[in-house]
């Protein structure tokens, strides 16, 4: 469960525990949860089985192994420095890394496998947001982290 | 906090907390080979247009390997690492664990080599180089003596 869940806090992140089999942890994996919903991950229990096996592979070789490739792994959108994961048509899981961190801070859902400019600018101002509130979250569990 | 959303997240942290069910083993694999191939092509500059045409294919047949849930048979595995210039092997768990205490990273795979043969301490002692996480054989080598060298590691 999340580390320091105060109710006065709207922003958290949850650590999501890789199982021991997949090896050393080298980047911790969090999601971001905001007003006590998981934005980012929610979705993750929608799809269907399958892909979720398969997701599930992939974020825990984001942890374990160093810069993991794959298919519907874009490390980088449009020269912003977040990337998503893909792993169904018009179903994206963004994310981006701070420091030994991968942060999952975005879903999104769109008939399209693409999206304009002005939807990347948006989820960059996001994400700006969820690093600002993640800086304060490593300095209230400086100790846990 | 509501208890939907409690139970939400306590759902998706039993999913990546427990141990990989047979169909996560099944994607690992898959994944594993994509990030060998997709590592080793970056590194020789090796585009999905070369591979296309060392494969003898179209360059939407091999778009349509990359893509997000491809069909992907042994038969197309072993074509597309060789046209890449490596060789694929699966190595057992035991072995795979005790490699992954030798050194850091993560193995399913061995991969070979086809010519970048190193010439490191650990090659010339044992034929064997590790790079970005995939273990290196020249390509010559016998599969028993793959084996014994990875054995002779452990």
């Amino acid at each position: 469960m999340p580390i320091n869940f105060k109710s006065d806090v709207k922003v958290h992140f949850c650590e999501i525990k890789i199982h021991s089999s997949y090896g050393k942890v080298l980047n911790r994996i969090y999601h971001v949860v905001e007003n006590g919903h998981p934005i980012a991950l929610g979705p993750f229990k929608d799809i269907n089985q399958d892909i979720q096996d398969k997701v599930k592979d992939l974020i825990s070789k984001m942890a374990t192994v160093k810069d993991y490739q794959a298919p519907i792994i874009k490390n980088h959108l449009k020269g912003y420095d977040f990337g998503e994961i893909c792993p169904k048509p018009h179903r994206f899981f963004f994310f981006h890394k701070y420091g030994t961190n991968l942060i999952f801070f975005g879903y999104a859902l769109k008939k399209k496998d693409s999206f304009p400019d002005s939807f990347y600018a948006k989820l960059n101002k996001e994400k700006e947001r969820y690093e600002s509130e993640f800086e304060k979250f490593i300095a209230r569990n400086r100790r846990n982290i | 906090m509501k208890a939907n959303s409690r139970n939400l997240l306590q759902e998706i942290e039993e999913i990546f907390s427990e141990a990989p069910s047979a169909n996560q083993k099944a994607w690992g694999i898959t994944n594993d080979f994509y990030h060998f191939i997709l590592s080793h092509m970056e590194k020789e500059g090796i585009s999905k247009a070369d591979l296309a045409k060392k494969l003898g294919r179209s360059r939407s047949a091999i778009s349509q390997m990359f893509n997000k849930n491809p069909n992907l048979t042994v038969r197309k595995m072993v074509g597309i690492a060789d046209a890449v210039g490596l060789d694929i092997a699966i190595v057992p768990t035991e072995l795979k664990q005790e490699l992954s205490k030798k050194i850091e990273g993560k193995y399913f795979f061995v991969v070979v080599s086809a010519g970048s043969y190193r010439q490191d301490k650990v090659a010339k002692q044992n034929a064997i180089t590790f790079q970005n996480g995939a273990l290196n054989l020249e390509a010559h080598c016998s599969m028993v003596s793959k084996y014994k060298a990875i054995e002779s590691l452990c």
